[in-house]
Formats: structure tokens, sequence, C-alpha cells
């Protein structure tokens, strides 16, 4: 937790190569002020990465996000089929974010105090990564 | 003879064994992201050993992490023809009739994987999204504008917003601005995805129901707030500021609230 938003995003920045280190990039990320925890999920449900806190089950968790994501993917809440870059759902207690990459989706988890500005930034950043180290 | 049988004998085992090394890696290449690589191993391994159920699963799996949702039915399909009650291809096969829309037959397919196989928590939380949604018929209906429609007047709609919504939880809707041939398919939507986030933030501990999201697409900003009753949709251009445009969604969502309360008890003076 002792990093900042702008720092983990300076990080996966510079590093191109890490848009394929799935567990590297996910540790940069779960360690922004208020994240307790993430996963990177593959759009068939596969989990590639996670670092949860032990009462949360993976891979229930992790069959749902899938199923968001490509909801998201496929129509979006406007019925309008392409990408969504970026989604956040709150609930009174805590805060998902959901990012789409070409290999799958990156989802984080927050408590209320979040920074959502900082988170999306970063996640922005994360997105933008797996998309260049998987472009071409 | 004898030898001929004995070279068939040796020649089967070795294929087999090469197959079996060949969808190891291929899986293990798969979970390390290194799809292209694991699917051309997959592709070789089915050339080896056409029938085999893990290279098939595989390529199943594969082809939904490429988003080739017909070729991943596929290759489900072509496992379960091997082996009638694999729970994984029964789960993949659940997904993509979820996404297609067709709950009845995802809920039918994961309840074929939970009864192979009672504890799989994946399957578990895909049932629990399947009953929560309208049955497949019912969610292709379309739903009529509730009778009592409600004034756009007294919802105060920001002027910056390119659509506004408000449904009941069962995709009824109830206000559409503006309203075209796709309004109540966008409600159903709506619902959906409102249902599908609540049940995430439930197994990530986080409350069991959606308050608010916010969806960035290409071009515009979709905003929903939800309780068990209710969601309302609004969306703005993707330079919108989230702040502001969450306080607009806020207020427009305590005055759809307020007529909503004020229709439930007609005879009260609004």
């Amino acid at each position: 937790m002792a990093q900042t938003g702008n720092t983990v995003s300076s990080t996966i920045d510079a590093r191109p190569a890490l848009g394929r280190d799935f567990r590297s990039l996910l540790g940069a990320l779960v360690t922004l002020d208020h994240i307790t925890g993430g996963l990177i999920v593959a759009p068939d449900g596969l989990l590639i990465a996670a670092q949860l806190p032990g009462e949360i089950a993976p891979e229930p968790l992790s069959a749902l996000a899938a199923i968001l994501g490509r909801e998201l993917e496929l129509r979006g809440p406007r019925l309008r089929r392409g990408t969504f870059p970026m989604a956040q759902f709150a609930s009174g207690t805590g805060i998902a974010f959901l990012g789409s990459t070409p290999v799958g989706y990156i989802v984080l988890l927050g408590d209320a105090r979040a920074d959502r500005d900082t988170i999306r930034s970063a996640l922005r950043a994360a997105v933008g990564t797996v998309h260049r180290a998987w472009a071409g | 003879m004898i030898l001929a049988r004995m070279w068939h004998t040796v020649r089967g085992e070795r294929r087999f064994r090469t197959s079996v090394q060949v969808f190891r890696r291929a899986k293990r290449f798969r979970d390390e992201g290194r799809f292209e690589e694991a699917a051309a191993l997959v592709a070789s391994g089915l050339l080896l050993d056409p029938d085999n159920v893990v290279g098939h699963l595989l390529a199943g799996s594969l082809h939904a992490m490429l988003r080739e949702m017909g070729k991943a039915r596929t290759s489900f399909e072509r496992v379960l023809a091997l082996e009638p009650t694999h729970p994984r291809a029964l789960l993949g096969l659940a997904r993509i009739a979820l996404e297609e829309g067709d709950t009845g037959a995802c809920t039918d397919l994961v309840t074929r994987a939970l009864a192979r196989y009672p504890d799989f928590p994946e399957a578990k939380a895909v049932l629990d999204v399947a009953r929560s949604l309208p049955a497949s018929a019912a969610a292709k209906r379309p739903r009529s504008l509730e009778q009592s429609a409600i004034r756009a007047d007294r919802l105060r709609l920001p002027a910056e917003s390119r659509e506004t919504l408000l449904a009941r939880a069962d995709a009824t809707l109830i206000f559409a601005q503006p309203r075209g041939l796709r309004t109540e398919e966008v409600a159903a939507r709506a619902t959906k995805l409102a249902r599908i986030a609540s049940a995430m933030l439930a197994r990530a501990g986080l409350g069991d129901s959606l308050n608010h999201a916010v969806i960035e697409g290409a071009a515009e900003t979709t905003y929903l707030r939800a309780d068990g009753e209710t969601v309302l949709m609004l969306s703005f251009s993707g330079d919108a500021k989230v702040a502001t445009a969450l306080a607009h969604l806020e207020r427009v969502w305590v005055n759809c609230r307020s007529e909503l309360a004020r229709q439930a008890a007609p005879n009260r003076v609004a």
C-alpha cells in the first residue's frame, strides 16, 4: 500500500513487456491505496492471476467477472457492440473496477475510501500496457 | 501377424503418450497466457488424437478466450459427444447460452454440470446468476411502458444526458427518453447488467447489491443507479466529468423514487 497511483501507472507504462507478465502487472495494481485485491480473468472465466483476501473464493468471482465483461463487451448497456475500456461497480461498502484487454479482464476490488481517479488512471495504464504487448 | 499387432500397439501407445504430452504442455502455455502457442499445440495434438477430450476442451477454452464463441461451442459439443456429462464442457456451453440470453438453456446445462460434480464453485456462481434473470422467453418479449407514465418534467433530467431510462428489476420499462424501437431491449440489458454486477459484488465480499455503475464506452459513458427494485440509466458524452454526471444521476434517481412513491399513493397530494 506504499505506492501511489501515479507511481504504479509510471511503472506499468515504462514496461511494455509487463503486459504479458500478468502476475507482476496485478501485483503492481494491488499496491494502490484502498485496493483490497484483484484478479485477471480470461473471457472464458479462466483465472489467469489473483491476489485476493483469503475469505474470497477466486473461482466464482472469476466466473462472474468474465460474464460481466463479456456482457459489456458484446452489447454494453445501450446495446452498442464495441470495446469498453473500463467500468466501475459500486455497492454500499466498496467498489469493483473492471478493465478490458485482448486477453481478458483486469478486476480490482477496493473499499469505500478508494480514490477512483487514481485507480482508474492506474488501471487505464495497465489496460494500455496489455494492449500494446498483445498488438500485432 | 503377431509382429504387425505389436507394431500397432507400440504405435498406438506412442501416439497416445505424445498427445497427452502435447495437451499437457498446451494447458501450461494457456495458463501462462501464451495463448497462440497453446492453440498451435492443441491443433497439432488433435491431429494426432482427434477424439481426445482434453484436447477438445482446451480448444473450446482457447476459442472462448479469443472470443470465437461459435468455434468454442463446436469444441464443447465435441467433448460432450465423447463424454456426455463433462462438467467443464457443460459450463462452457452454459456460459455461451447466458451470453446469448438463453437463461433456460444455461440453467439446464449448469444444473447437469453440478449433478455430475456438485462441488463446482464456478458452476454454482453461474447458476445463481441464471436463476436471478428473467426466463428466456420473457426476456425476449418486448415489455410495454407502464400505464401510469412518469412525467419527464418532474424528473428534471440534465440537458447533457443523451438518454434516460428507468425500468423495474424485471425489465419492465417505466420511463424512457428518447424512446425508440430498441428501448425495451436496452431496459432488459440494463437490468441484466445490474443483476450480474450485484452477483459479482456479492462474491467479492462487497455487499449484495449494486448501488451505481460507470461504464465507459468508445464515445459515451453510461451511468447506472440501482436498488433491488429499480434501475435508472443515464448516458453522457465521454468528456463529461464523472463527478458531475454522478451528481446528476443521484438527483434524477431521487426524483424517480419520489415519482414512483407518488404513483404508488395516487390519492396523496403531490
